[in-house]
């Protein structure tokens, strides 16, 4: 039996009247994301909810609690101790060794005619910081152009794209109840049209986890090439996938097809790392307009990149992953030869020469032991997400990544479902991101595509199942007494 | 050039002045006999003119540089950073290494120096990294995301030192009118980008000298760019370039929608009068316009007694125009922190608040949130600071608890009692230092140069080497100090105004940063003067003669 009372109507007068006369009045951009983020925000609200005892939590974050590998965190520490990377300014790409190291690492998975250099990289706000880059560069050089986007994605390229006024075309997904799937690269190819200039994708998707094989990837790069194309892939969660082996890095595929200039690459730290709030971004590609063009834009933005001072930690990362790397892809099990080819190649990197041979070994098998926990830890959680939710979802996506997925939940055809989201809100206190938070007007979801909850499996077992168990319950009681929840009347 | 601690610089503080001055009057004298000779190994070797050449041909196809509306804003400070402080850089060091077995002691000296190098080579207080390691320990710190502008602690510490500066009691900058900034050259950047928005095409116009970030930024975003520099006047020998308030208000641009000011200003540390800032902001107010103030140099004036306050800040708030000034600065020249990249906005103007929150949530979601221990107690000892000015019979302890006040942070009261001691001593002393080094400067150079600046504050000054009118191109001048010394400068140009002005009516100028060892200082002044003299008495800028670079800016704003 659910154990949620619904709250009195005192209460969600009081809290209608927050949303209309605060909320909606004050807030200028009033768009699905920018609103769910002022309700959750909203300090009245909170407090409201807080004199009923209802506590926040979240299930949609987009944001592990996991702590970050603890050697990571000592490098800083150490780096800022010893008074390094933080006294001088760098160069508005970022920090040369930095640079120098990502180059090695990345270069890897190139096929062997073809390398990186450390002008192909420049470190960024975030990933974030480096999306907006390529939009303001975009802007500047192409602005009649127009962009696809694989959707749904993460509500920032739609938020960017309007803040720069660009043209930016979303695609349907494909939906059958059974086999859902968001990305397509047939539909991004058919949807081209002779003003696209630039496609995004985010390889593995988010929010639905989904990855590109070899062969779309293929089909995509050499429709690119003959089109002039740039494709910005984010590959914000490439390092979680469950099965390494099985996810295809776009520019291997490129680089074999001799598209390197129609690839910009953009990573951050803030997923894999778990250090989102450092904003350790960086973007990397052999376009060499496209990263002078940003080069200016970093210089105008902020004279001498950020993230530089994180060089140490930047380094040993592109060291700890380049073993990574070639002991998955090459099926090379001998990892402490690895160590030994790998140092060798990292030779220009001072943060890495300066540490002896046996230190990398140990930082490497401490880090390998601390993902293979982080990544059991994402499994377990997500498979409880399926447990908890078996009854209420009508479509799902395979466990392919960490740490995001989305689900379709049955029974809410016909629901507001920008009432439902605020109400499970104010009654349980549980904060969601659902379909229209990723892209799309919310007409298209509630008609046509249906309720989708992007889960975000990467919290501690206690609380995340705590915050399925409040979903489950609040679906119930909120079908079944419709009348006696907030009617807001909005749809976005 | 070499890295200091506070140990070198308190140990230095300990010695007489007048005793490092006569070292380098003598070291001067020895280097009289040398460095010439140097000098004429470089000509003679037809390297000064394959430099030359090669700077000529990269030039070609560097946007920066010539030909484009880029240049207008500040090509001669690309110029010199890219193309000699880049590309040339290497070479030049290399083969003057290479000469340095026929110079006695020229092996023992660093081969590279910076006579204007923009960061301060002592090393922040040691509390600084006890706070940045609270930042970086925190896991909800690394694991969390939080609002565009920065995390609440990041802001309280910024709206502190905001209102601080103002009057510690009082509360003017709201709570979302403060930003976390990538150094204030994203603050300025922020700002052009905002004006952009409300005002499109409209004018921004920077009063006296400036950095380049200002006009580079606001030519990027589509603003017109314009300077007002007085005729530069001489009062008790020092130089102002800043307009007055009268000569603001007769000049000004009628689409004129911001003024921008640096104060102490970069490069001379000129400032301005009460009845000046008080005259502009009315103005400002009566007319509508923003005043971006760059307060990046504020709070290292000579006289302590201003150093817990901003007076345009005061007067705009007397005038109930605070609204009109929106504030940038950054910890990168007062605690040596350039690397970091911590900067900070604050703007009391509702329409320019919102403005701001929308270009940072598009533009990169989130500030870096490791920062908030390190602004709540920059915030908090500048307000106690300030407190203590206010009154100075009080003891610290009562201070500090008033301060504190119901609010948590992430140390103690003890610790942060600590830490203000450590963080007012470190002020204290560095300032000290920074004194012995102006007085050296004006000691090595009182022969050579001809013009000075008022220099209120540390860390740079700006001195003239050669008169308007002497026939030199301030490019060459500084293109040939590096191909032959390994001297690294800034010269007038480089802060605005075309070249023909700098070069016929001006002179040539030269920033000067003593923000660093007192090796490399008086090392880098027996350079500049004896390069001085070699150019004016050898010719050295006579094609007839010698090799000459033929560049000029004179599209410059």
């Amino acid at each position: 039996m659910s154990s949620l009372a619904i709250p009195d109507r005192e209460y969600f007068l009081d809290i209608k009247r927050i949303l209309f006369d605060e909320i909606l009045s004050k807030n200028k951009i009033n768009e699905f994301n920018n609103i769910r983020r002022s309700i959750y925000g909203n300090e009245k609200i909170l407090s409201l909810l807080s004199r009923n005892n209802i506590r926040p939590g979240q299930i949609s974050s987009g944001v592990s609690d996991r702590k970050a590998y603890k050697g990571y965190i000592n490098q800083i520490i150490s780096d800022f101790s010893k008074d390094k990377f933080y006294r001088e300014y760098f160069p508005s790409r970022g920090n040369p060794e930095a640079r120098t190291a990502l180059s090695i690492y990345e270069s890897y998975k190139l096929s062997t005619s073809i390398s990186y250099s450390p002008e192909d990289f420049c470190l960024t706000e975030g990933s974030t910081g480096a999306i907006t880059m390529i939009f303001e560069y975009f802007k500047k050089n192409y602005p009649d152009k127009e962009i696809l986007i694989q959707s749904p994605n993460y509500y920032l390229y739609k938020f960017a794209a309007r803040y720069y006024g660009l043209n930016l075309k979303e695609l349907t997904p494909t939906l059958d109840n059974r086999n859902p799937f968001f990305i397509s690269v047939n539909s991004l190819i058919f949807n081209a049209s002779k003003d696209t200039k630039l496609i995004i994708l985010t390889n593995p998707a988010n929010p639905s986890g989904e990855i590109f094989t070899k062969e779309a990837l293929r089909k995509l790069f050499l429709f690119a090439k003959r089109r002039n194309i740039l494709i910005l892939v984010d590959e914000l969660f490439a390092e979680l996938v469950f099965q390494p082996q099985e996810y295809v890095y776009s520019d291997q595929v490129a680089s074999e097809l001799q598209a390197m200039s129609n690839l910009v690459i953009v990573k951050g730290f803030s997923k894999s790392k778990n250090l989102v709030g450092l904003r350790i971004g960086y973007l990397y590609s052999k376009n060499q307009e496209l990263i002078e063009g940003i080069a200016l834009i970093s210089q105008q933005r902020s004279s001498f990149s950020v993230g530089s001072n994180f060089t140490g930690l930047i380094c040993l990362d592109a060291f700890i992953q380049s073993v990574r790397w070639l002991s998955l892809y090459q099926k090379n099990n001998d990892y402490k030869r690895l160590i030994k080819k790998v140092y060798r190649d990292f030779t220009p990197v001072q943060s890495i020469t300066e540490k002896t041979y046996v230190n990398l070994t140990c930082e490497y098998e401490a880090y390998q032991k601390y993902f293979a926990s982080l990544m059991k830890f994402y499994s377990e959680r997500f498979d409880d997400s399926l447990t908890f939710l078996v009854k209420d979802i009508s479509a799902k996506f395979p466990k392919i990544s960490a740490f995001n997925t989305m689900v379709k939940i049955r029974n809410l055809e016909g629901v507001n479902s920008f009432d439902f989201m605020i109400n499970c809100f104010f009654t349980t206190g549980l904060k969601t991101e659902i379909g229209p938070c990723f892209g799309f007007d919310q007409k298209t979801w509630d008609d046509t595509l249906g309720f989708w909850l992007r889960i975000t499996f990467a919290q501690n077992k206690e609380t995340f199942i705590g915050g399925l168990k409040k979903f489950v319950d609040f679906k119930k009681i909120y079908l079944g007494n419709r009348k006696k929840f907030l009617d807001s009347g909005l749809s976005f | 050039m070499e890295y200091i601690n506070y140990q070198y610089v308190t140990e230095t503080n300990r010695r007489d002045v007048s005793g490092f001055i006569g070292e380098a009057l003598i070291k001067l004298q020895n280097a009289q006999r040398m460095y010439p000779d140097l000098i004429m190994d470089v000509v003679n070797s037809g390297n000064l003119s394959r430099q030359i050449d090669l700077t000529l041909v990269e030039k070609q196809g560097n946007s920066r540089i010539d030909g484009t509306p880029l240049s207008s804003s500040a090509g001669a400070y690309f110029f010199n950073e890219e193309v000699l402080g880049g590309t040339r850089e290497k070479q030049v060091i290399r083969y003057i290494n290479s000469l340095g077995g026929m110079i006695c002691d020229w092996q023992s000296q660093q081969t590279k120096l910076k006579l204007g190098p923009g960061i301060g080579l002592i090393e922040a207080p040691p509390l600084y990294r006890k706070l940045a390691y609270m930042g970086v320990k925190n896991p909800n710190l690394t694991v969390n995301y939080s609002g565009p502008s920065g995390t609440a602690e990041a802001k309280r510490g910024i709206k502190t030192i905001m209102d601080s500066r103002i009057d510690p009691e009082g509360d003017f900058f709201p709570e979302d009118g403060v930003f976390v900034t990538e150094g204030a050259t994203e603050g300025i950047d922020l700002f052009m980008e905002a004006l952009a928005t409300l005002a499109p095409q409209s004018r921004v116009v920077f009063l006296g000298l400036s950095y380049y970030t200002g006009p580079y930024s606001a030519a990027q975003k589509g603003l017109k760019v314009d300077r007002l520099v007085t005729n530069p006047v001489e009062i008790n020998g020092n130089t102002r370039f800043f307009p007055s308030a009268q000569e603001i208000e007769k000049s000004l641009p009628i689409d004129t929608k911001a003024l921008v000011i640096t104060i102490p200003n970069n490069p001379n540390g000129e400032t301005y009068k009460d009845q000046d800032l008080a005259e502009i902001i009315g103005m400002a107010k009566e007319k509508g316009i923003y005043i971006l103030f760059d307060g990046i140099f504020e709070n290292m004036y000579f006289d302590d007694e201003e150093n817990y306050r901003s007076r345009i800040l005061q007067i705009a708030a007397e005038q109930g125009a605070l609204e009109k000034v929106v504030v940038v600065d950054s910890l990168s020249k007062t605690r040596n922190f350039a690397g970091k990249r911590l900067g900070f906005l604050a703007s009391a103007d509702r329409e320019m608040v919102d403005t701001i929150t929308n270009i940072v949530l598009s533009r990169r979601c989130n500030p870096p949130l490791t920062v908030g221990p390190l602004l709540s107690f920059e915030g908090l000892a500048r307000k106690v600071k300030a407190l203590r000015k206010n009154t100075p019979n009080i003891p610290l302890e009562r201070i500090v608890e008033y301060a504190f006040g119901e609010e948590d942070y992430a140390f103690s009261k003890n610790s942060f009692i600590t830490m203000f001691q450590e963080w007012n001593a470190w002020d204290t002393q560095v300032l000290e230092y920074y004194k012995g080094n102006l007085q050296i400067v004006k000691a090595l150079l009182a022969n050579s140069s001809s013009g000075w600046s008022p220099d209120e504050a540390a860390f740079n000054t700006f001195v003239r080497s050669a008169k308007p009118g002497s026939d030199i191109n301030s490019m060459d001048f500084l293109a040939k100090l590096m191909f032959t010394l390994g001297t690294y400068t800034q010269v007038g140009p480089c802060f605005g105004i075309s070249q023909k002005t700098w070069d016929n009516e001006l002179g040539i100028w030269t920033r000067i940063s003593y923000a660093c060892s007192r090796r490399d200082l008086i090392e880098a002044l027996t350079r500049l003067v004896i390069f001085t003299q070699f150019y004016q008495e050898k010719n050295f800028g006579d094609p007839n003669k010698f090799p000459v670079l033929q560049m000029r800016f004179d599209k410059q704003i």
